[in-house]
């Protein structure tokens, strides 16, 4: 109950009248960022964290997490009427999204991801009001040793829940971990990776590589499609809302699959709503008593998907504020912030910035709440942002991106960085190496020297350390196994689709 | 598509390698406070070489029957450089003339060349918005912007 009074003095910060003007000005950039294709949650985020450093720590943290919530938002309006992708996480929307709005059914699709999405992000703000305090506590006990296991832990997930290439998430982990490297040396002080250049001193910042990867390369990938926007008009009525909550009763099992296992995806660092949104739609479709139509136009393609996105959104940032490890490379801008305001992420915060933390945990609240408003109420507005000509806006995009890279350390070369980021992202993309292990491994790669540098102190230079320890132990145990999923993992399929007589029916 | 995978595991192999050299000059051993501060930078060069050539091992011997895709598709190469070089020019133009003006030209550049818009859209929204981000990003933020050699002189 404790975590109840927390909360309500939460309240007390995000609901003054300044945090609630940055919360709603966060949702509503955060919807035209979840609107636009070719600027993502993360390079939006990434983009505007700059501007934070001015105002206080929380109202900082509220505005990048609004922007985050209004993105999961935004994204399915796009999927929905265009049926263009506005984000990542809504590309498994546009499957049964869009045919429903061809149908003529739009306001009914849209219903169904505003009202499943907000839904799902509430019963997971319940799950992270009470469950944060407590996973708080145990890792306040954690030493170095225990700390580089979770670390391991992290990284683990991507080799063996990321999905792609092996060798490729590995190269792409590892370049992250050598940007990350470049810079002065945290125990000696040696200039490391420098190449002689005074103003790699300083290091690589990671924003400049966030808004590079995602930002410009998402840029260069839709310039060669040269989009073309032709929408379906659409407006949600109330009857669309209220058909939308009877068959949510309807399709109650979906939506808690959905939700909890979105929840569950965002809390595994590095791996976020994407993954999470097309995993549940891939249940849903096997769960379902009709999977063959799924992709036609069914309400329960979208549901599956969004209340998986959002429950994943807020999941991401559980681990970003009882670690200090990011649960998705948006969490991961966000880590950045915390170490641009002066914090040092981890367990303490609960303790030492109690009224950050409940501050945006009241205001997750506040936030989807206004996310679902706004896009009920405002969706004529938000779909004719896409009737500006890309021609307008994708120099804009561009301009604010190199804003965003100039302003951490007023460095021109920061900007250069940001182009030749942005063609290696989009090489990256099109050849299939993942870039959130890339991201997070260049955001989180100090803390993990650090950790393991100073477990190392501490038993002498001996990697023992490791495995005597109970919690570390473990974690490091968990950490292996999941890191050789992909290994036995199609050996196991292999033998589970022996004993099926029925062939598995995928994607 | 499969020379494209080629030519990148080279490219992050050569990096890797650059990488490698530049961490042995500094101690890759063992000091007697734990490891040396190229320890770190010349294992991780290290393992990134040799995944570097798993991949480029993986696509030799992966079987060439697959339908033949372009990197880039036909067609889109003209519309991709015309995304990037205007960047690359606007970033020039911004260390000679500081942000706001590269920032109007390339707008007005890529509106005019690319989009086709008319002159008076052109030059309002090349005009409008350089002096928007003045005053809510460089006087309401406090956020400084690009400045090149010749706005240095000015006096604001």
């Amino acid at each position: 109950m404790e975590a109840l009074g927390n909360l309500l003095f939460g309240f007390t910060i995000s609901l003054t009248p300044y945090n609630l003007v940055v919360a709603a000005t966060g949702v509503f950039l955060g919807i035209i960022i979840g609107v636009l294709p070719g600027l993502g949650g993360t390079s939006g985020v990434a983009i505007l964290l700059p501007l934070t450093i001015v105002m206080p720590p929380t109202s900082g943290i509220i505005l990048l997490a609004s922007i985050y919530w209004g993105a999961l938002f935004g994204g399915a309006i796009t999927s929905i009427l265009f049926n263009i992708p506005g984000e990542p996480w809504s590309v498994a929307t546009c499957f049964d999204g869009y045919p429903m709005a061809k149908k003529g059914k739009a306001g009914e699709a849209l219903a169904s991801a505003f009202i499943p999405g907000f839904f799902a992000s509430l019963v997971a703000i319940l799950l992270f009001t009470f469950f944060a305090p407590a996973l708080a506590l145990i890792a306040l006990k954690f030493g170095p040793p225990e700390y580089l296991a979770v670390l391991v832990l992290a990284f683990s997930t991507f080799v063996g829940l990321g999905g792609g290439s092996l060798p490729k998430t590995m190269a792409s982990m590892f370049i992250g971990f050598l940007l990350g490297s470049v810079g002065l040396d945290i125990v000696t002080g040696q200039p490391r990776l420098t190449f002689g250049s005074i103003e790699l001193l300083a290091g690589f910042s990671f924003i400049t590589a966030c808004i590079g990867l995602f930002g410009l390369g998402e840029i260069l990938l839709s310039a060669e499609e040269s989009l073309e926007f032709r929408g379906v008009q659409a407006k949600v009525k109330v009857n669309d809302m209220w058909s939308v909550v009877k068959s949510l009763v309807q399709h109650a099992r979906t939506f808690v699959t959905g939700t909890l296992l979105g929840f569950w995806v965002g809390v595994m660092p590095g791996t976020g709503a994407t993954p999470a949104s097309f995993m549940s739609y891939g249940m849903a479709k096997q769960s379902s008593r009709h999977p063959e139509k799924f992709g036609t136009g069914v309400p329960e393609g979208v549901m599956a998907t969004e209340s998986a996105a959002h429950a994943a959104g807020i999941g991401a940032l559980l681990p970003l504020v009882t670690l200090g490890i990011p649960g998705s490379p948006t969490a991961a801008v966000m880590l950045a912030g915390l170490f641009v305001w002066g914090f040092i992420p981890g367990p303490r915060l609960f303790a030492e910035q109690p009224d950050f933390v409940w501050g945006l945990i009241s205001s997750m609240y506040i936030g989807n709440l206004m996310g679902l408003l706004m896009c009920l109420l405002l969706l004529p507005f938000f779909a004719a942002i896409l009737r500006i000509p890309y021609a307008i806006l994708g120099p804009l995009i561009v301009l604010f991106s190199a804003i965003g890279a100039y302003a951490v350390k007023n460095m021109m070369l920061d900007i250069w960085l940001l182009l030749i980021f942005g063609v290696v992202g989009y090489v990256f993309k099109k050849l299939g190496y993942p870039l959130a292990p890339l991201v997070i491994a260049l955001v989180l790669g100090d803390m993990t020297e650090e950790a393991l540098r100073q477990s190392l102190i501490m038993s002498d230079g001996s990697f023992a350390i490791f495995f005597t320890r109970p919690i570390a132990a473990g974690l490091i145990g968990v950490a292996a196994v999941i890191f050789c999923l992909p290994i036995v993992g199609p050996l196991l399929r292999r033998v589970v689709a022996g004993l099926r007589t029925a062939p598995a029916s995928g994607r | 598509m499969k020379r494209a995978e080629i030519i990148c595991a080279l490219a992050v192999l050569a990096w890797a390698g650059l990488m490698l050299r530049e961490a042995t000059r500094l101690n890759i051993g063992w000091e007697s406070s734990g490891p040396g501060a190229g320890f770190f930078p010349f294992w991780l060069s290290a393992g990134l070489a040799i995944f570097a050539v798993v991949v480029l091992i993986q696509t030799l011997r992966a079987a060439s029957s697959a339908p033949k895709k372009r990197f880039i598709p036909a067609g889109a190469l003209p519309s991709l450089l015309k995304v990037v070089l205007p960047i690359a020019g606007m970033i020039l133009a911004m260390e000679i003339a500081g942000f706001y003006l590269a920032a109007a030209l390339y707008l007005a550049f890529v509106m005019r060349w690319i989009g086709r818009h008319p002159w008076p859209l052109v030059i309002g929204v090349s005009f409008l918005f350089p002096l928007a981000t003045y005053f809510v990003i460089e006087r309401w933020f406090l956020v400084l912007l690009p400045k090149g050699y010749l706005e240095i002189r000015l006096p604001f």
